[in-house]
């Protein structure tokens, strides 16, 4: 998965989400990634995370290895 | 080697992995599930938890899920978190390194603990 595909499939989910990742290992295996959305609104840090892990879940059983999240609530 | 403040793993099989994993995140207030023990960290974001509890200063027990193929694969179903390491704080799941890592600098972490 490139970048490019990984932010996309966010923004899939999340629309008018902002997301910025960074692919640290350059092998499309280990992303790292910012995403503010409202979406996030009420909800707890896990369940922010779990909101985008959600997303990852079949790739997390093959090649995605590690996903770095950082969330956000548009002010 | 096994580390003097890591949990022993029981026979784990799949029917009674739930049990043995209430038992041992029972075992202390907090418990972090990680890639090998507190003194030898098999992962960066491992030891990067392992780091925070020891700037905490806080009591915890460890389960080296390296150690168990079912108990890898049915953690992460148990508290619906796709990767380790993993902390339990009062027997409930708290979050991964990330998580963690922010809940320490934003103090919240500690508040759980002391709490």
């Amino acid at each position: 998965m490139t970048k490019e595909e990984f932010e996309n499939r966010i923004i899939k989910a999340l629309p008018n989400a902002k997301v910025e990742a960074k692919d640290m290992t350059g092998g499309g295996d280990h992303f790292s990634v910012q995403v503010s959305s409202d979406k996030f609104k009420g909800k707890t840090l896990v369940e922010q995370h779990q909101i985008i892990n959600q997303i990852f879940e079949e790739d997390f059983k093959g090649t995605l290895h590690a996903l770095s999240i950082q969330t956000f609530i548009p002010k | 080697m096994l580390a003097s403040n890591e949990i022993q793993l029981g026979e784990v099989i799949k029917e009674n992995v739930n049990a043995e994993i209430e038992k041992q995140i029972g075992q202390s207030a907090v418990v972090l599930y990680m890639k090998g023990n507190s003194q030898l960290p098999q992962c960066g974001f491992s030891a990067q938890v392992v780091q925070i509890l020891n700037l905490l200063k806080v009591e915890y027990k460890t389960v080296d899920i390296l150690k168990n193929e079912i108990l890898r694969e049915e953690i992460k179903r148990y508290s619906n978190w796709p990767t380790l390491p993993q902390l339990f704080i009062k027997q409930k799941f708290v979050g991964g390194c990330d998580i963690i890592t922010q809940m320490y600098q934003d103090g919240s972490l500690e508040e759980l603990v002391t709490g």
